[in-house]
């Protein structure tokens, strides 16, 4: 009886394990945020607290302090689950209804041109750019 | 917290759940969860009579979860490293490129329609990924919420225009694909940019990346002749 009570805790454990990990490891991230955010008040950074969050990952990951393992799964977790975390943001513009059935559709219109110009402009440049350093390669295949 | 509050944050969830599964069925860019949930949310406040303050109390918790999610952004970034040396010099000038051609042409044409300084500010960091998006335009003093709005509409417009961009312009590497798409078009790009290849997808979230920490350090001085 006893053992088939222990038994079924291992199962439980088991089966808890893996959510107690990513639940440590998003508190770890939570942990790095809030650094994050107390350094860039504290120091008067120009930079946002969550950026500062993303530099001191960075270099904990690099520098060996923390390693891939602790935090990754908690990471990718959160990252997947990315676009619910937008959805209360995305709503709270009812607030600020009048301001956007005035003008929404222009600012559509201006999304959708800038976009593009931002899509092309970038690819163009990506292109011509790897186009030459791919010419340059070849040059120096051929020299050698 | 209330309890309406407490049955928003779990109707948020669910409804979030279905349109994800809709999008899945369909594969339809303009049917993108992150455009469906709101939509049906703000009709259920509507119709409910809920006041957005009851609403945005309860779903706090998930709001709290883009702090930690910000940070996350590191260890895509941390195992893609190699990637970004290998090709840092086409990453860093198309990046460089394509921030400073959004905020302008954001910019420039939201005061072309009279808008007020408040609306340039929420839609001038636009084309990055919305938690830092919704940072620069508090810091600038926009309205995160709309820029967050407007960070949504780009994704949607992007993920649709970006694959007629790579069609008509004749983009062949697969650098210069995940490069516009994570560039133009964020989260929503990097996800369309998985679709055409693991290389693809790889530079796409890099980019994306890179935009948000460009765009920070550029936004300001650019921002300075319109405030």
């Amino acid at each position: 009886m006893e053992q088939e009570g222990v038994f079924r805790m291992t199962q439980g454990w088991k089966v808890l394990q893996p959510l107690t990990r990513t639940i440590s490891q998003i508190a770890l991230l939570f942990g790095f945020a809030y650094f994050g955010s107390l350094l860039s008040k504290v120091l008067h950074l120009p930079v946002p607290g969550s950026i500062v969050g993303i530099a001191l990952v960075f270099a904990a990951l690099h520098l060996g302090w923390v390693r891939l393992e602790w935090i990754e799964q908690g990471a990718d977790y959160l990252l997947s689950k990315l676009l619910l975390f937008f959805v209360p943001p995305a709503v709270g513009i009812l607030e600020y209804k009048e301001m956007f059935t005035m003008s929404g559709s222009r600012y559509v219109l201006i999304i959708i041109v800038s976009t593009f110009a931002v899509m092309a402009s970038t690819g163009l440049v990506a292109e011509f750019i790897g186009k030459r350093r791919g010419t340059k390669a070849e040059k120096e295949d051929a020299a050698a | 917290m209330n309890a309406t509050g407490l049955i928003y944050l779990i109707v948020t969830i669910a409804v979030f759940w279905g349109a994800n599964k809709l999008y899945q069925r369909t594969r339809k860019a303009y049917l993108t969860p992150l455009l469906v949930a709101p939509v049906l949310l703000m009709a259920m406040l509507y119709f409910t009579g809920t006041p957005v303050e009851v609403y945005s109390g309860g779903t706090r918790p998930l709001t709290e979860l883009l702090q930690p999610a910000t940070v996350a952004f590191a260890i895509p970034l941390y195992r893609q490293f190699k990637l970004l040396r290998k090709h840092a010099v086409v990453l860093v000038t198309g990046v460089l490129c394509g921030s400073v051609v959004a905020v302008l042409t954001s910019v420039l044409p939201a005061g072309w329609i009279h808008a007020s300084p408040q609306m340039i500010e929420s839609v001038a960091p636009r084309s990055i990924t919305t938690p830092i998006a919704m940072e620069i335009s508090r810091s600038l003093g926009g309205i995160p919420s709309i820029t967050a709005v407007f960070v949504v509409i780009t994704g949607v417009c992007g993920s649709i225009i970006g694959p007629l961009v790579i069609r008509s312009l004749h983009i062949r590497s697969g650098i210069s694909r995940g490069l516009l798409l994570g560039m133009g078009a964020h989260g929503a790009g990097t996800s369309k940019a998985r679709e055409l290849g693991s290389e693809e997808g790889a530079v796409a979230s890099v980019a994306m990346i890179l935009a948000a920490l460009f765009t920070l350090g550029l936004i300001q001085p650019m921002m300075a002749p319109f405030s």
